[in-house]
């Protein structure tokens, strides 16, 4: 499923360096750092894009996840340092509304 | 005021009150009919300051039962549609003692009067200055977005007596009035009050809908359309200004939301001969008497001597003569320590005293500590010929606080993805980045209020 989202927040990005002088780095997508230091996005880009992500996830799988709340903020390793680990917790987020919604095998 | 009040009516004899479903009653039938409700409040026991729920909306019989009630010195509480909510409320803390159908169950019988079970006895406090006035009372119930409405309590004499008046001057040819507003809002209560006081018509209609309200314009000659920009706007986007003949208009009258200037322009250029005014009112303080800069300006004075205004941190605070006596169910925290009501309404002032409505203090929202007005984007986005209607409102979010999100009624097929890229390119340039919308969506129909509101999902 990974290398599925790997590839649609390709798509997101290159849609966002259309509008950006400054292009996201594409070719080592799974280490891009996000948000902080050396992250690519200031707070409210990283919500543009993070609202681009779920609406993309949402036309793609059908499923209705935030990726902007309280718990995505509150973790230890943040889903926002690197694009790996935004993936890492769409998964789980995914997993938890199809259990929710009765399609999934995950608790 | 109370026999004035029947004099008036006699005076103005046979001249049209009431148009309701194709029948013309005269004022002469309006005074009838108001004292046939009296002697039916006094054979059913209905006392003077009893706490009586008119349930109905305009009809010829239902003006009569307000007019009745007060001269009958009851605290009326007009509803025109129960729920469990308004129930709740009425039930709760307005201390009812009768209900009133003026057109019976069906809308079409007679006049019935039931006991309404609530707590009756030991009447609000807050009645007590009526009572010892002598005066009637009127409670408004608030359209509130959450929560239980507000019972706005005001002193019906000084309503009737401020826009009413003891006079019977009337003009060559008095005004004949939609009623598009609600029976049971400051707006519809204001409007009947200025027929009465000038001898005109009220034309009821019996549904809402821009057609219908079109129709009746033409049928009946309407000079006078009291509404909201979010039906003029229905008008506009279905046509219906084409479809009907609606040269007798001499004056739209717009409120009860803020008017987006573009949306502004496009009703102007539609309806080029027909001046347009902005009203401005509240619950609590009642309709202002307003000027507007122009047909095409969204800036209006407030030319009302009943009423004096202020502006606080850019809130508009209002005081007038009319105003409320304090609600019934909330504490009275939208007054000032001296007085003033606070609108909640966020103005500019221009140089020449004109105020302009740039939202509701409640609808701001806020991306990361930058303050993001709704109506700005809104009248942007009217200027786009791809967007019929939208609405914009915050949602919120861990990052940010809140984030920019609007729903557009297209004017034709536009996906989701390009509907963002068309906002996107639309406002970019004209406003700071962090005002452009995060989110996107497009939807068939904007959620709209019983009362022609914009529905805003609020933070």
């Amino acid at each position: 499923m990974s290398d599925r989202l790997l590839e649609l927040i390709g798509n997101v990005v290159a849609d966002i360096n259309e509008r950006r002088d400054e292009k996201i780095p594409t070719d080592d997508l799974l280490h891009v750092s996000l948000y902080g230091d050396s992250g690519v996005f200031d707070s409210m880009h990283l919500v543009n894009f993070l609202t681009l992500v779920e609406e993309a996830i949402e036309d793609e799988y059908d499923v209705e996840i935030s990726l902007t709340s309280e718990k995505a903020v509150s973790r230890r390793i943040s889903p926002f340092s690197g694009v790996g680990r935004l993936i890492e917790f769409i998964e789980e987020e995914m997993a938890l509304a199809g259990a929710e919604t009765g399609h999934g095998s995950a608790a | 005021m109370r026999s004035q009040l029947m004099d008036k009516l006699d005076h103005f004899g046979d001249r049209p009150a009431v148009i309701h479903r194709g029948v013309t009653h005269s004022y002469r039938d309006l005074a009838g009919e108001i004292r046939r409700v009296e002697e039916r409040l006094a054979a059913d026991g209905v006392r003077p300051h009893d706490v009586v729920v008119l349930n109905a909306d305009f009809s010829f019989r239902s003006i009569a039962a307000l007019l009745a009630l007060y001269r009958n010195r009851n605290i009326v509480v007009p509803v025109v549609a129960f729920t469990e909510t308004t129930l709740a409320t009425v039930t709760e803390s307005c201390h009812p003692r009768h209900l009133l159908k003026p057109d019976g169950d069906d809308g079409r019988g007679g006049l019935t009067i039931e006991a309404m079970s609530g707590s009756a006895d030991g009447a609000a406090d807050a009645y007590r200055p009526l009572i010892e006035a002598g005066a009637a009372g009127l409670v408004l119930l608030s359209s509130g977005s959450t929560g239980a409405p507000k019972a706005i309590l005001h002193n019906l004499d000084s309503l009737v007596e401020e826009k009413v008046g003891t006079g019977t001057r009337v003009g060559a040819k008095a005004p004949n009035i939609l009623m598009f507003l609600l029976f049971d809002h400051i707006g519809g209560i204001n409007s009947l009050l200025g027929v009465v006081k000038v001898g005109g018509t009220a034309v009821v209609p019996e549904r809402r809908t821009p057609d219908e309200i079109c129709s009746l314009v033409e049928t009946y000659g309407i000079r006078l359309l009291p509404t909201s920009p979010t039906f003029l706007n229905l008008i506009l986007i279905g046509g219906y200004h084409e479809k009907f003949d609606l040269g007798s208009l001499r004056l739209i009258t717009y409120g009860t939301e803020p008017m987006p200037e573009e949306l502004l322009r496009r009703v102007h250029t539609a309806l080029p001969r027909i001046r347009l005014l902005q009203t401005f009112g509240t619950s609590e303080t009642g309709i202002s008497t307003t000027t507007s800069e122009s047909s095409s300006s969204t800036y209006f004075k407030i030319s009302d001597e009943n009423v004096s205004y202020r502006i606080v941190d850019g809130e508009l605070q209002l005081k007038s003569r009319t105003q409320f006596m304090g609600y019934l169910n909330y504490p009275s925290d939208s007054l000032t320590e001296d007085g003033w009501f606070r609108t909640g309404d966020l103005v500019e002032e221009n140089a020449d005293g004109y105020l302009k409505v740039r939202g509701r203090a409640k609808e701001i929202i806020n991306v990361g500590g930058e303050k993001v007005l709704p109506l700005e984007l809104e009248s942007l986005l009217l200027g786009s010929p791809l967007i019929d209607d939208c609405v914009v409102y915050g949602r919120p979010n861990s990052i940010t606080g809140q984030s920019v999100c609007v729903d557009i009624k297209a004017s034709g097929p536009l996906s989701r993805a390009e509907a963002r890229k068309h906002v996107h390119a639309f406002l970019d340039g004209k406003v700071e980045p962090f005002k452009i919308p995060t989110k996107v969506q497009v939807v068939e129909e904007l959620s709209v209020s019983e009362r022609f509101k914009k529905r805003r999902i609020l933070p």
